[in-house]
């Protein structure tokens, strides 16, 4: 059975390069057909399904959508979803070895649990006006931590976290302190560091922490720590084609070549080991077997052209499935705001 | 000090959000202009008008990486203006945009349905 020729829908994966990569599905490539974009021949191929979702992680699948339209999920879960982050720390008292900066920027990379859609944007002053902050664009924490020595320590102790009182700052000991209306607006889900427990920094007796932190709204693409996962990526669907069967000790081999659970070993017809494909999605596409001369014509390796694998890892700041559906939203806002301006302008 | 300010990656410090121009140098052709965006939405917008049968040319630069803006260029038949070639790419990619999320969201709630299935069956 020779190789098909499946260019038009897959990416082929040769042993020394890849090939067949650019899109031919548009208007004039081909002279007998138009493949002009159409909404029921777009709903046709859609298909989206979710692998598997919890409240930090989602595996989700779309096939029948451009690359560019993939991509742009990709780049707007990164950048363009907005999030509540600490951006001004304003510091009381710090005695610690770390210093004010260095405190201030690590304290700027926990994530608070808010809901962003709460909170409107923060006006940022012109040169030589003040900062006016209310309680529908701003959230404060105090942090407060002085370390003692241990009264009740034993005389031998070594271990800092029983002889001394306070010797580590966790994001935890950041206290949201509500302001104007927010108690009432978020008395069912108050305000909160994601994770109490990352290490803000280490002290010792006689040194203090006294700070406040004020929490605005910000995009990504400004700064990392507004940014509301910590992966968001796709690939595309790996294929495997067995061209002739693979028996025996070959099969073995075959299997042996990729990751546990992409092949699998039947019995053939004739009672010998056969390799099969059991999972492609487990695939890394390593092109391992391809180095061995055996199953150079036994195998055809690709990638899907327009099936995605997405994979997306909240920060916890939002769960996943909602974060996937604020950046459809945002894609839409955009696109409206070029359909809109286009529309007013009257000049052609 | 030398630094621009961050926000000035968002805000349109009152520049016009779309700058369209006809091209002198070719018949039925107009550079658009969108500021405060980036490759996000240009190659969304150059491969949607690129599947339109009216559209001879559409393609797309970004000047300086440090100016947050794009162009766009796109030739049409004679019979059609850019203008509306683009307003109509927009068009599609909302629609686009709806059915990914009308689907993704019949999933979500299967998956809710199965989640809580399993929930039922332990309890």
């Amino acid at each position: 059975m020779a190789a098909v020729d499946r260019s038009r829908t897959e990416i082929s994966v040769l042993s020394d390069r890849v090939t067949d990569v650019g899109s031919v599905d548009f208007p004039g490539y081909y002279f007998d057909e138009d493949n002009i974009w159409d909404l029921d021949k777009f709903k046709k191929n859609l298909k989206v399904s979710i692998t598997s979702l919890d409240q930090e992680t989602m595996v989700f699948e779309i096939s029948g959508i451009d690359a560019s339209i993939a991509n742009a999920f990709r780049r707007i879960l990164i950048a363009e979803i907005p999030t509540l982050a600490f951006e001004f720390v304003y510091i009381i008292n710090n005695t610690s070895i770390i210093q004010d900066e260095v405190l201030s920027h690590r304290i700027g990379l926990v994530p608070i649990s808010a809901d962003p859609d709460m909170f409107k944007w923060f006006q940022h002053p012109l040169p030589g006006q003040e900062a006016t902050h209310t309680d529908y664009d701003t959230v404060v924490f105090s942090l407060n931590k002085k370390c003692e020595f241990n009264k009740n320590a034993a005389t031998d102790e070594k271990d800092p976290k029983r002889l001394y009182v306070n010797s580590e700052v966790y994001s935890g000991d950041l206290i949201w302190k509500p302001q104007g209306r927010q108690e009432e607006r978020f008395a069912d889900n108050p305000i909160r560091v994601v994770n109490p427990d990352i290490v803000v920094a280490k002290l010792r007796p006689g040194q203090e922490i006294d700070l406040e932190a004020h929490a605005i709204l910000g995009i990504g693409q400004d700064h990392a720590k507004f940014s509301p996962v910590a992966t968001a990526s796709y690939r595309l669907l790996p294929t495997i084609h067995i061209l002739s069967p693979i028996e025996g000790e070959d099969a073995v081999k075959f299997q042996k070549c990729f990751p546990k659970g992409v092949i699998e070993l039947e019995e053939g017809p004739d009672g010998k080991k056969q390799a099969r494909v059991a999972d492609v999605r487990k695939d890394t596409v390593s092109r391992e077997c391809l180095r061995h001369p055996e199953f150079a014509d036994k195998v055809q390796l690709g990638r899907v052209r327009d099936h995605y694998l997405f994979s997306v890892e909240s920060t916890g700041i939002m769960k996943p499935d909602v974060l996937f559906i604020k950046s459809i939203a945002v894609l839409k806002s955009k696109c409206l705001a070029v359909k809109s301006s286009l529309q007013n302008i009257s000049s052609d | 000090m030398n630094q621009p300010e961050r926000y000035e990656l968002i805000e349109l410090m009152g520049l016009p959000k779309v700058t369209y121009e006809l091209d002198s140098k070719s018949p039925n052709a107009a550079v658009v202009t969108l500021e405060k965006e980036d490759h996000t939405l240009a190659n969304m917008l150059a491969n949607q008008l690129l599947s339109d049968e009216r559209v001879l040319f559409a393609g797309y630069k970004v000047p300086h990486p440090l100016n947050h803006n794009f162009i766009l260029r796109v030739q049409t038949v004679e019979d059609c203006s850019p203008k509306q070639v683009i307003v109509d790419a927009a068009k599609s990619l909302i629609t686009h945009l709806e059915e990914i999320k009308v689907n993704f969201m019949r999933e979500w709630e299967l998956k809710m349905i199965s989640v809580e299935g399993v929930e039922m069956e332990f309890s």
